[in-house]
């Protein structure tokens, strides 16, 4: 057996080209698998260690705000500042005998007893028992009038209901005068009226035909109003003092660490440069527990007006240490590089979420620095673990945030590693490119494995004589099999050495690559000898084992059939069906197409290599256009230049600052809805299983800026005037369409859905008849009037909270009170054509490599193709044949079957991308156009061709040097 | 007339050190329509002598003439134009394509030709009428000669080189295809050059060139040529 194996490694020398070939293969899997595993791993030790030694969150935990603030918490806040409640007069409710027969009666004993023993006489007792209850009820009733919108939902009126609905503390009731709430809220501090037994406490709404009015509406509205007294400097509180003792008692019980982050995104110009700079801005604490921030170079500052910024902005902008860098006007000294660690995909701004090394940084400063610098202020709180020393990924850190979040006095946790876009994008990458570049590897192993059995088929025709006389004298079948293992073992030994090298040398650049969208310090290159054991020990074992298994099968004939003269040439059933087929075409094109039947496994490689080749370009060349295309949906005709986004509804009954200019602008009135049901126009209705939150948006039938067309780009939003068969109507986006399957003529079935304190309620039903589609492709959203919206919601007509314009106005200035966010459209979309102009950077690597692999592949088989057919060719020299005509019968029987893939693979890729995105886009809410032009189609076809004959040309060489005298030869 | 003249042809290998002379200044003519057989032990030099005469390989010095043309600096589209238009070829292992049927094999050969014969009528007349759909792999040994001696003549060449055509047959199909070789001589007076180790074929020659070393032993013209049928078959 070692003879024969041995026999066949000198045999080598004849099938250079086709080993040259496998071991370029092996190389370049082996190479990708080496490269990207160990740049993975590196980034993986590295954000493994910095983020347990800078500390980073664990979670990001919101409150639950309304449970946890008490009444005397929120008189503290704003009890010296909203003072008018005091000059609120009551109606006063006349209370009878039989209105007290209604009370629980024992209370009523302890309420007179409480009377008495103020020393009223007896029968003055009852009278005063009913005063008492006659002021209750009346400030109850202001209460109702508060949810009912007899009375708005001004900071007062938000003041008041919030004092009444919180959490009493100790045994305060409403008897203590000292409260504000005392003449207002019921006896009972969870009781608010007795409306209150219609309150729903399910998750669902389902019952929503017989729930409560407006008064989850009213609620929201007030809430929102809270938030907003509570998050503004209005009023100057500062809830988190509050807040924080409860933080204290959850990080005892959890045994976490947290810390009241701060941090302010400002946005600047600078000259010379048309796209805004974003920065998002956070005060420097020495040996803050969570998210401690990382010094790379220089010193923190320590100074007004000095800053430490990241090194990529510092590179990208040609800064040192030392330089000055001027935002709004003020100059600020860089005192240091910095990172910060939950910050590791630096997305500095949500109005621009894609990095720009250029224009973005984390900016560390000083308390001083950081109050000067107006922005858009966000606090939250973050936390670490105490004990927890695994994985960021790990089950049983998710399990430890699982029970945080199932607290009473929390919200919502944002699971770090998971969920945080600023250091989920990153931990996801990683996963995800682990995931791809080992399906890559077996996808280029199952290719090497092909072109192996070629090769090996090719080599035992050839030697079927010399195999059948072995065969004669005894060999058994699986000892000369083990001669034919010289492909897998030579190919994965050589290939797999060349390519872990290959891989090791590219380890730091493409770590480098990472760390240009990555904030993480680098480290030392590490050498990873797994990989050089993997990257010849899987390809060994797999191509040997798969490769001895079919050398048995092809060697299964017996020694006397081997041995007959011309046992090889029996011709297969479908070369027959061809001959009789192509029979009137010319004698060239038959014999072309009999000489690629000849071969099934060679032809079905072939064919596979094209039709692969051309589903990776298409992929490519749709993804192009698709990030282009969304962009120019969204933004279709669109002439407002700015997004400005309220904290509050802008209500003229409830905002004293309310009028302001706003000609020549659009008013939006936004709002999430739940869609639950849906009526279609061939009158099926559909009951959602999970109810979807579409954001409806009102808007004015005559906009001066926003545009809404139709696929067609017909102006369609004076269908929002009118009402169709009684219904307002509603344009939803392509996503809706396309996710919910909906389209014109059917009819949506939504309601308000209020989640306040864990208790859901729901406010009527309202069903909207859709009018028409709109072409964007993100989110879940739509438009319908804003007078009909604000009607529903409990707003007054003129309500609104986004200002869409053309010109920046000094209102809008981020400090200012109302305003929580000004978004640039132009930052979007240049920020957006910064990321097509990465993509389009991967495009021409994919499209490059698999050029190169198609190359490789069709080099490999023409090269066997002429191996093959050697005595042909030589016979056909020795008749008088050109070159040239050989080579167009010879080397081009492919030729069809590869363009015919190509045309293949359009379509297919077409229906896979489809089918990814309806499994993917019901979580992501969005659908994307699926387009690939002409000229995409052209380009692709173009690359497919290019490498075929680029191939073909190569392996001419081989075809010219096929001796005349090989036809000569006996057999 | 003389077909070939041949005048101080000699061809040369040189591999590392070792020269092997394997034509020694071979002087030769060859007349127009004959069956000449070069006959001669294994290396002896009778393969070489056809390679250069056939244009399938240089010879390292001498002259060599076509039909008075001097052929022996030819380059190789030269050489390739030379045998296209006026050789065909007959192999000791047929050569048969054997994805292509009879018809199609023939078809090789018409290709080339600029007033080729007919295929059918070919194919007839070397006793394979009715078989063009078949395969080689559905054919005898002698009935796949036949079939490479259709593809040869289908161009109707001046000379029909056949390198040991009866080599992997036995007795009976040998001579018939010898005897299909000779009739096809008469008809078309195509020459036709037979290389053979086997001296019985010389009996159906009118010229017999014995060859040894490299160098030309001897030349005989037969006055008495055999059918191929009648031969003593060694």
């Amino acid at each position: 057996m070692w003879l024969l194996f041995l026999n066949s490694l000198k045999g080598l020398k004849t099938k250079k080209v086709q080993m040259l070939g496998l071991i370029f293969l092996i190389m370049f899997t082996t190479g990708i698998y080496t490269v990207m595993n160990s740049s993975l791993d590196r980034m993986d030790s590295m954000s493994e260690t910095y983020m347990e030694e800078q500390h980073t969150e664990n979670m990001t935990i919101l409150l639950n705000e309304t449970k946890i603030l008490s009444r005397e918490n929120i008189a503290d806040m704003f009890n010296s500042q909203i003072t008018e409640w005091q000059d609120i007069v009551l109606d006063p409710v006349e209370v009878t005998d039989e209105m007290l027969l209604t009370y629980d009666q024992t209370e009523l004993d302890a309420a007179r007893d409480t009377i008495r023993a103020n020393g009223v006489p007896e029968f003055m007792v009852d009278t005063i028992l009913k005063q008492q209850i006659g002021k209750m009820l009346a400030g109850a009733n202001y209460l109702v009038g508060i949810l009912d919108g007899t009375y708005p939902a001004n900071d007062m009126n938000t003041y008041i209901f919030y004092g009444c609905s919180a959490s009493a503390s100790l045994d305060a009731t409403n008897q203590d005068p000292t409260l504000p709430y005392a003449k207002f809220c019921p006896s009972n501090p969870q009781t608010t009226s007795e409306d209150e037994e219609e309150t729903t406490t399910t998750d669902s709404c389902d019952d929503t035909s017989s729930s409560t009015s407006n008064y989850a509406t009213a609620i929201l509205k007030l809430y929102s109003n809270f938030s907003s007294m509570t998050d503004t400097s209005k009023y100057g509180v500062d809830k988190y003092k509050y807040l924080s003792i409860e933080m204290d008692k959850l990080a005892e019980k959890y045994d976490f660490t947290y810390v009241l982050k701060a941090n302010k995104v400002i946005s600047y110009a600078v000259e010379g440069d048309d796209q805004s700079y974003a920065a998002s801005v956070m005060i420097y604490e020495d040996n803050i527990p969570v998210n401690t921030p990382y010094l790379i170079d220089g010193v923190w500052p320590s100074k007004l007006n000095e800053i430490a910024v990241s090194p990529q902005f510092l590179n990208a902008n040609k800064l040192s240490i030392g330089d000055n860098w001027n935002i709004s006007g003020t100059d600020y000294k860089i005192v240091a590089t910095a990172y910060a660690p939950d910050y590791i995909y630096p997305a500095v701004s949500f109005n621009t979420p894609l990095y720009d090394e250029l224009r973005h940084t984390i900016i560390y400063t000083t308390e001083d620095t950081y109050n000067n610098f107006s922005g858009s202020v966000s606090k939250y709180y973050t936390a670490r673990f105490n004990n927890f020393t695994g994985r960021y990924d790990s089950d049983e850190l998710q399990t430890l945030v699982k029970q945080v979040r199932k607290d009473e006095y929390v919200t919502y946790v944002l699971s770090t590693a998971t969920i945080h876009p600023r250091i989920s994008t990153y931990t996801l990458e990683i996963k995800n490119n682990r995931t791809f570049t080992s399906y890559f590897m077996y996808v280029l192993l199952a290719i090497a494995v092909f072109i192996i059995i070629m090769v090996m088929k090719k080599r035992i025709d050839d030697e079927r004589l010399q195999i059948g006389v072995l065969k004669s004298l005894g060999y058994k079948t699986t000892m000369i099999a083990a001669g034919y293992l010289v492909y897998p073992v030579v190919g994965s030994i050589v290939g797999g050495i060349l390519g872990y090298i290959l891989g090791v040398a590219l380890q730091t650049p493409v770590v480098n690559l990472y760390k240009s969208f990555y904030n993480i310090p680098i480290n030392e290159f590490q050498f990873y000898p797994k990989y050089l054991a993997l990257s010849v020990l899987v390809p060994l074992i797999a191509l040997s084992l798969l490769s001895y298994l079919v050398a048995l099968f092809m060697l299964r004939q017996r020694p006397l059939k081997l041995l007959r003269e011309g046992s090889n040439l029996k011709v297969n059933a479908i070369t027959k069906a061809i001959t009789k087929v192509t029979s009137p075409l010319p004698f060239k094109q038959r014999f072309k197409l009999s000489l690629a039947s000849r071969s099934l496994g060679k032809l079905f490689v072939i064919t596979l290599c094209a039709f692969c080749t051309g589903l990776l370009l298409v992929l490519t060349l749709i993804g192009s256009t698709m990030m282009n295309l969304m962009v120019e949906y969204t933004f279709a005709g669109a002439s407002y230049s700015y997004q400005v986004e309220y904290g509050t509804i802008q209500d003229p009954e409830i905002i004293a600052g309310y009028n302001q200019d706003h000609t020549g602008e659009d008013l939006v009135l936004s709002s999430d809805l739940t869609l639950y049901q849906i009526e279609h126009s061939n009158g099926n209705v559909t009951t959602l299983k999970d109810t979807e939150s579409i954001t409806v948006s009102g808007v004015a039938s005559d906009l001066n800026l926003i545009k809404i067309t139709d696929s067609k780009g017909n102006d369609i939003a004076n269908t929002l005037t009118s009402q169709v068969d009684g219904y307002d109507t509603i344009i939803i986006n392509d996503t809706i369409k396309t996710l919910l399957k909906v389209d014109v003529g059917d009819v949506l079935v939504m309601t308000k859905r209020v989640n306040i304190d864990g208790n859901v309620q729901c406010a009527n039903d309202k069903k909207f008849y859709i009018s028409g589609v709109n072409q964007t492709f993100s989110g879940l959203t739509s438009y319908v009037s804003r007078s009909v919206l604000a009607d529903y919601l409990g707003y007054s007509e003129g309500s609104y909270n986004y200002v869409y314009t053309d010109e920046y106005k000094s209102i809008y200035d981020e400090s200012h009170e109302e305003v929580s966010d000004v978004f640039r459209v132009e930052d979007l979309k240049k920020n957006i054509e910064l990321a097509v102009q990465m993509a389009n950077y991967s495009i021409y690597i994919v499209v490059f490599f698999s050029g190169a692999m198609a190359l490789v592949i069709i080099s490999i088989v023409s090269n066997i193709v002429i191996d093959e057919n050697k005595k042909h060719i030589s016979l056909m020299k020795v008749m008088g044949y050109k070159e040239k005509e050989i080579k167009s019968v010879v080397l081009n029987i492919y030729t069809p079957f590869v363009i015919i893939a190509y045309l293949l693979s359009i379509p297919a890729m077409k229906a896979i991308l489809r089918w990814i995105i309806s499994l993917v886009a019901k979580d992501l809410d969005f659908s994307v156009p699926i387009v690939l032009s002409w000229q995409g189609a052209l380009i692709g076809f173009a690359v497919i061709m290019v490498s075929y004959f680029l191939a073909l040309q190569l392996s001419r060489r081989s075809l010219s040097k096929v001796p005349l005298a090989e036809a000569l030869k006996r057999e | 007339m003389a077909i070939y003249e041949l005048k101080d042809v000699s061809k040369i290998y040189k591999v590392n050190n070792t020269i092997t002379k394997a034509l020694n200044k071979v002087d030769l003519s060859l007349s127009e329509g004959e069956v000449i057989v070069v006959l001669g032990p294994s290396g002896s030099g009778k393969s070489t002598l056809l390679n250069v005469l056939s244009g399938i390989d240089n010879a390292t010095s001498g002259s060599i003439k076509f039909m008075g043309q001097e052929i022996s600096h030819y380059k190789y589209e030269e050489l390739c134009k030379y045998r296209r238009d006026y050789l065909g070829f007959i192999f000791q292992s047929y050569n048969l394509i054997s994805n292509l049927n009879v018809a199609e094999n023939v078809e090789l050969g018409q290709q080339l030709a600029k007033n080729p014969l007919n295929i059918s009528e070919l194919l007839s007349e070397v006793g394979l009428a009715g078989q063009e759909h078949k395969f080689p792999y559905q054919m005898s040994g002698g009935q796949q000669q036949r079939v490479a001696i259709a593809r040869a003549l289908v161009k109707n060449p001046k000379v029909l080189f056949c390198d040991e055509p009866t080599g992997a047959l036995d007795e009976a199909t040998g001579k018939l295809v010898l005897q299909t070789i000779q009739n096809l001589n008469k008809k078309y007076q195509t020459t036709v050059i037979i290389i053979t180790h086997n001296p019985s074929i010389a009996q159906m020659a009118n010229t017999v060139i014995k060859v040894n070393s490299g160098k030309i032993v001897s030349i005989t013209h037969n006055k008495k040529v055999l059918n191929a049928m009648k031969i003593a078959w060694a």
